[in-house]
C-alpha cells in the first residue's frame, strides 16, 4: 500500500494503513515545527499550487507553510486576480498552470466534484481542500490526528459531531474517517439541519445534545454555515444557541478526559460559548498547529517516493 | 552471509575506537549522536563506556529521512522513527555515530539535520566499517575497519543487545 501519486479527493481514497501512516509522519513533522529551523528539504524542488475559489485563512495558510516547511516551492491562485475574469476558461487556466509545470494542485472551491474536474485536465497530483459541502479531507485528517494523539487510537472513541451537519463538509468526512477507524460517531443537531440518509454514514442521529454527549470522548462543535444556508432552519440564532450551544455546564456530562474541537472559525455565542471555547479542554488552537503537521504529512507522502519498509 | 569480525575482535575494536575518542575530546563534554537505526545502538555501546569511566556526556539520535536527497528519486522511503535530540547543540562537540559508512550521503543529510538544532563547535564522525565507495567528500574521523565491497554486497553490523550476537556480516544485496 502506498499514499505515493493518490488524488485525495475524500477520505475514501485512503485504506486504514494510509492514515495511521499519515497520522505517525505527522507526529515526526509536528517535532520538525518545534525545532529552531523549522525547515526539512524533504520536499526541494517541487512545486505547489493552491487554487482557492472560496475565501479561507487557516486551510490555505496550512498547506502553503506545511509546503514551505518541506522546502518545496509555492503559487497562489486567487481566481478574483486572474485571466479567468477575462473570460479564460477553466481548462485553459489549469493548462496553462500545467504547462508552468505543477507537482500537485491544492483545490478549494464551492462546487461539489470540482477537484475531480481539476483532475481530467492535469497530470499533476490533486488535493482536494473543501468542495462546497461534499467533502474536506485534510480537516477530517487533522481532527483524527488531535484525537489520536490524545487517546492514543480511535477504535471505539465515542465522538459527537454537534451543529450544522447538513452544510457541513468536515462532518461528512470526519463521518467518514472516523468510521473507517472504528471510532463511534453521532451526528447531533436540529431536524432541519441534519442531512437525509445521515444514517448511510454509520452514525448514530440524535437531536439532545444533553442525550448525545454523555460519556463522549470528543465533542466537535461546527461552524453555523450562515452563508451556505437560504433560511428556515430555525427561527433564531439565539434559540438554536438555547438548544444547541456548547457550554461548559453541557461538557460535565462527557467523559473525564474529554476534549473540545472545532473546525473554525468559530462563531462564539452561537454554536460555542467562549469558556468553553477557551478553557482547558479545548483544542481549537493545537487542530491548527496539527493541520500544519498532518498536511505536511500529506504532501510528503503524496509527493515521496515508494513507501517501503526498507531503504 | 559470511563473517567477516568476530566477537572477539568486535570488542576490541570498540574499546580501541573509544579510547581514541576520549583522547581526542580532552575536557569536553560531547554530544553523542545515534543515527538511525543502528548508529545508535553504537552510540549506545559507546555511551556505555562513558559511563563506566564516569564521563559526562549527553545523548540523541535522529533520523534522516527528511533530509534525505533521494526521496524524489521515488526510492523507498525508511519508516520515520523520530529525531530525538533534547539538548542545544550551540558550542558544543558532537559525535556523530554510524555503524557503516558507503556513499556519504548518509552522514550529509546528517550534518544537514544537526545544523537545524544549533551551531556545534565541531562535529566527530565515528564508524565501525567503512565499505568505501564514497560519493562525497566525507571521512571518518575515528574508524573500526575498512572493508572495500562491491556494490552488489552488503555489510550488516549486529549488536547483541539487539541481534542476539556482535559481529560485522557480508552478503549481497538479496539477503
Amino acid at each position: 500500500m502506498s499514499i505515493a501519486g493518490k488524488d485525495v479527493f475524500d477520505v475514501d481514497v485512503l485504506s486504514k494503513e494510509d492514515v495511521l501512516q499519515i497520522f505517525q509522519t505527522a507526529k515526526e513533522f509536528k517535532e520538525v515545527l518545534q525545532r529552531p529551523i523549522k525547515k526539512v528539504p524533504a520536499l526541494r524542488g517541487k512545486t505547489v499550487c493552491t487554487l482557492f475559489f472560496e475565501p479561507s485563512t487557516r486551510t490555505r495558510m496550512s498547506f502553503e507553510i506545511a509546503a514551505k516547511r518541506l522546502n518545496a516551492d509555492v503559487v497562489n491562485f486567487s481566481s478574483s486576480t486572474s485571466s479567468l475574469k477575462k473570460g479564460e476558461s477553466f481548462k485553459d487556466t489549469v493548462k496553462t498552470l500545467d504547462a508552468m509545470g505543477i507537482d500537485l494542485y491544492v483545490i478549494r472551491h464551492r462546487e461539489p466534484g470540482s477537484p475531480m474536474m481539476l483532475k481530467k485536465y492535469t497530470n499533476a497530483i490533486v488535493i482536494n481542500a473543501g468542495d462546497g459541502i461534499r467533502a474536506h479531507p485534510t480537516q477530517a485528517i487533522l481532527d483524527g490526528y488531535t484525537m489520536w494523539e490524545k487517546f492514543g487510537e480511535l477504535k471505539d472513541l465515542k465522538v459527537v459531531i454537534v451543529g450544522d451537519i447538513l452544510h457541513s463538509r468536515v462532518a461528512r468526512s470526519n463521518a467518514k474517517l472516523l468510521k473507517k477507524m472504528g471510532a463511534d460517531v453521532t451526528f447531533c443537531g436540529p431536524k432541519s439541519m441534519i442531512p437525509m440518509k445521515a444514517e448511510e454514514y454509520g452514525v448514530r442521529i440524535s437531536h439532545s445534545v444533553k442525550e448525545a454527549i454523555k460519556g463522549a470522548d470528543v465533542v466537535m462543535g461546527l461552524r453555523m454555515h450562515l452563508e451556505r444556508q437560504t433560511g428556515g432552519f430555525f427561527s433564531s440564532l439565539d434559540e438554536y444557541n438555547e438548544f444547541y450551544g456548547l457550554t461548559p455546564e453541557v461538557m460535565k456530562e462527557t467523559s473525564k478526559s474529554s476534549i473540545f474541537m472545532h473546525p473554525g472559525p468559530m462563531n462564539r455565542g452561537v454554536e460555542v460559548v467562549t469558556e468553553l471555547a477557551d478553557s482547558e479542554n479545548s483544542k481549537v488552537e493545537e487542530q491548527v498547529t496539527n493541520g500544519v503537521a498532518t498536511r505536511m504529512a500529506l504532501l510528503y507522502l503524496t509527493l515521496g517516493g515508494d513507501n517501503g519498509a526498507n531503504s | 552471509m559470511r563473517k567477516l569480525v568476530e566477537k572477539r575482535e568486535f570488542e576490541l575494536m570498540i574499546s580501541r575506537m573509544f579510547h581514541e575518542l576520549v583522547e581526542r575530546l580532552g575536557d569536553t563534554t560531547p554530544v553523542l549522536v545515534g543515527i538511525r537505526t543502528r548508529g545508535v545502538y553504537l552510540a549506545q555501546r559507546f555511551s556505555n563506556l562513558f559511563k563506566q569511566e564516569k564521563i559526562e556526556h549527553d545523548f540523541g539520535t535522529i533520523d534522516i529521512t527528511f533530509h534525505r536527497d533521494d526521496a524524489n528519486l521515488s526510492l523507498k522511503i525508511p519508516n520515520v522513527k523520530g529525531t530525538q535530540l533534547n539538548v542545544d547543540l550551540n558550542d558544543r562537540t558532537v559525535v556523530l555515530f554510524d555503524d557503516v559508512i558507503h556513499t556519504g550521503r548518509t552522514v550529509r543529510a546528517a550534518l544537514d539535520e544537526i545544523m537545524d538544532f544549533g551551531r556545534p563547535s565541531k562535529v566527530i564522525l565515528v564508524t565501525l566499517i567503512d565499505r568505501d565507495r564514497r560519493e562525497l567528500p566525507i571521512q571518518p574521523d575515528i574508524l573500526g575497519k575498512f572493508i572495500p565491497t562491491r556494490k552488489d554486497e552488503r555489510i550488516f553490523v549486529k549488536f547483541s543487545e539487539y541481534d542476539g550476537e556482535d559481529g560485522v556480516f557480508i552478503g549481497g544485496n538479496e539477503e
